[in-house]
C-alpha cells in the first residue's frame, strides 16, 4: 500500500476554474472526506484523481507512480473511483459483481465466488444468483460498492455512498469500510451526511461559480 | 438478355405522371393538403433522374479511369454528408470518417464487385461500377446513420455507465464493447431484416427493373443476390469502421470519455 499524494491539482470544467490548487496526503489506511457545496466540482476532483477528467492540473501520484505517466487502466486498477450512481448492471447479481474480471488488466485476479457472497451477506444484500431489476436503490448502491471493494483497491475514491441507504444500512458499509482500512486501504469519500469522526475534511478552496 | 425490350417513350412517362395528378386532386378536393409536396416530388424526381441520366450516358461514353473514379468520389462524398445530415448528435470529424469508411466499403466492394464477379470490360466500367456503388452507399449510409447515431447518443446518455467501466480499469475498447455492440447491431438491421423477405415479401426494385427491361428471371436473380450479398457485406463492415472511429474520437489515448466533444443539434 503507498500513500496518495495531491500536489497542486486544480480541477476545471470548461472556461471555469474549480478549485485553488489542492495538496494533500492520503496514507494508508487513512480516510478523508470531501465537503462542498452542490455543484463545487467535488465528483469531478475525484474524477480527476482516477484519471478520468482531462481538464486537470497538478501532479498525482501513489507511492512512485505518477498518473500522466501510468497507463490509465493500471491507475486505476489501484486507484478506484465508486460513482454515486450505480451502472451497468446484468441480469444477476453474481453476472454485475463478474464485470471488473474480464479486463485485461486484471486478467491475474480470481473472482471468488465464496468470498463475494460472504461480502454481500455482510453488506445486507445477500444472494449472488438474485436478479439485478427488482433491487431498491440502496441494494443496487450496495452491490456496486461490493463490486468494487472484491478489486481490493489500494484507495478508494468514493462519491457518496450512503446516498441511497437508511442508517442502519449506512453504519454497515461504514463497518466494513472500516475493515479495509484496517488492511490498509485508504479512503477518500464526498458525503453530505455524518462521516467517521476519524477521518478528518480534505480542505479545498472551491472556486464559487 | 433475353426477349424483346419494350422501351419506354417520354408520353409513357408522362401518362404515369397523370397518376399522380389524380392522387393531387383527391387531396384537393379532401383538403388532405398534400398537392404540394407530391408536385415537388414529382418536379424533384423528374428533374434528379433526368440529369443523373445525362451525366451517366456521358460519362459511359467517355468512360476513362479518372472520370469513372471523380464520379465514385463525388457519390461518396454526397452520401457521406447524408448519413449525418439526420443525426441527433454532431461530432467534429465524423464526416471524414464516414466518407472514410465509405470508400473503404462500398466503394472498394463496388469495384471489386464490378470487375471480378460481373467481370467489366475494362474492369472499372462505369456502366457497372456506378450503379454498384450506388446500391451500396445508398444502404451503407443508412446503417452509418444509424450507428453514429446510437453510438453518440449511448456516450452521452449513458456517460456514467461507461465511465463507472473506465473507473474499474477497462481499456476504451472493452468499455465501448456494450454500446459498439448496439450500435453495430442497430445499424446492420435493415439489410439483414431486406435480406429475410427478399422474394416474400418483395420483389426487389432492381430486379423488378431488370424483368421489366426483358432479362431472365433467374438471370435477374443472380445480380439480385450478387448486390445483396455486396450490400450485406459493405453495410456490416461500414458499421464496425463507424463505429471504431467513433470510439477513438469520443474516448482519447488515457482512456477518458471526452463527451464534451460531441454536440447536441
Amino acid at each position: 500500500m503507498a500513500t496518495l499524494r495531491l500536489e497542486g491539482l486544480v480541477v476545471r470544467a470548461g472556461e471555469r476554474t474549480l478549485c485553488a490548487p489542492v495538496d494533500a496526503e492520503l496514507t494508508p489506511g487513512s480516510h478523508r472526506v470531501l465537503r462542498g457545496p452542490s455543484g463545487a466540482g467535488k465528483s469531478t476532483l475525484l474524477r480527476a484523481i482516477a484519471g478520468l477528467h482531462a481538464d486537470a492540473e497538478g501532479r498525482v501520484s501513489l507511492g512512485a507512480a505518477r498518473l500522466d505517466q501510468t497507463p490509465p487502466p493500471e491507475w486505476r486498477r489501484r486507484v478506484l473511483l465508486v460513482h454515486q450512481a450505480p451502472s451497468r448492471f446484468e441480469r444477476d447479481v453474481e453476472a454485475t459483481l463478474r464485470i471488473p474480471f474480464a479486463y485485461r488488466v486484471r486478467r491475474e485476479l480470481r473472482f471468488d465466488p465464496a468470498r463475494a457472497a460472504a461480502l454481500l451477506e455482510r453488506l445486507g444484500v445477500p444472494g449472488l444468483e438474485r436478479a439485478t431489476r427488482p433491487l431498491s436503490g440502496g441494494e443496487k448502491q450496495r452491490v456496486h460498492l461490493a463490486r468494487a471493494l472484491l478489486l481490493d483497491p489500494e484507495v478508494l475514491l468514493l462519491d457518496e455512498p450512503t446516498s441511497a441507504l437508511d442508517a442502519d444500512a449506512a453504519a454497515t458499509v461504514r463497518a466494513v469500510l472500516a475493515e479495509r482500512r484496517a488492511e490498509g486501504t485508504s479512503v477518500l469519500e464526498i458525503t453530505h451526511g455524518e462521516a467517521p469522526t476519524d477521518a478528518p475534511p480534505l480542505d479545498v478552496a472551491w472556486v464559487a461559480p | 438478355m433475353g426477349g424483346a425490350v419494350n422501351e419506354l417513350s417520354n408520353l409513357d412517362v408522362a401518362g404515369a405522371a397523370a397518376l399522380v395528378l389524380l392522387a393531387g386532386g383527391v387531396s384537393l378536393a379532401l383538403k388532405l393538403q398534400l398537392e404540394r409536396s407530391l408536385a415537388l416530388g414529382v418536379v424533384r424526381a423528374t428533374c434528379q433522374l433526368a440529369l443523373l441520366g445525362l451525366v451517366l450516358r456521358w460519362v459511359f461514353a467517355h468512360g476513362t479511369l479518372a472520370l469513372t473514379f471523380l464520379a465514385m468520389g463525388g457519390m461518396t462524398l454526397a452520401a457521406s454528408r447524408a448519413s449525418l445530415a439526420r443525426a441527433g448528435w454532431k461530432l467534429r470529424g465524423a464526416m471524414l470518417g464516414a466518407f472514410a469508411t465509405l470508400l473503404a466499403t462500398a466503394g472498394v466492394m463496388a469495384t471489386l464487385g464490378a470487375a471480378v464477379f460481373v467481370g467489366a470490360d475494362p474492369w472499372y466500367d462505369p456502366r457497372y461500377a456506378l450503379p454498384l456503388l450506388g446500391m451500396l452507399l445508398g444502404n451503407g449510409l443508412t446503417g452509418i446513420s444509424l450507428c453514429v447515431d446510437s453510438m453518440l447518443a449511448a456516450c452521452v446518455e449513458d456517460h456514467d455507465a461507461i465511465e463507472a467501466e473506465l473507473a474499474m480499469g477497462a481499456t476504451r475498447w472493452e468499455a465501448a464493447r456494450a454500446p459498439m455492440q448496439r450500435a453495430v447491431r442497430r445499424g446492420i438491421i435493415p439489410i439483414v431484416n431486406a435480406m429475410m423477405v427478399v422474394g416474400i415479401v418483395s420483389i426487389p426494385g432492381m430486379m423488378t427493373g431488370q424483368i421489366l427491361a426483358g432479362a431472365d428471371p433467374m438471370h435477374a436473380v443472380r445480380y439480385q443476390l450478387l448486390i445483396l450479398f455486396l450490400i450485406a457485406g459493405s453495410t456490416s463492415l461500414g458499421c464496425v469502421g463507424i463505429t471504431g472511429f467513433v470510439v477513438r474520437r469520443v474516448f482519447d489515448e488515457r482512456h477518458r470519455l471526452r463527451s464534451e466533444r460531441i454536440e447536441e443539434r
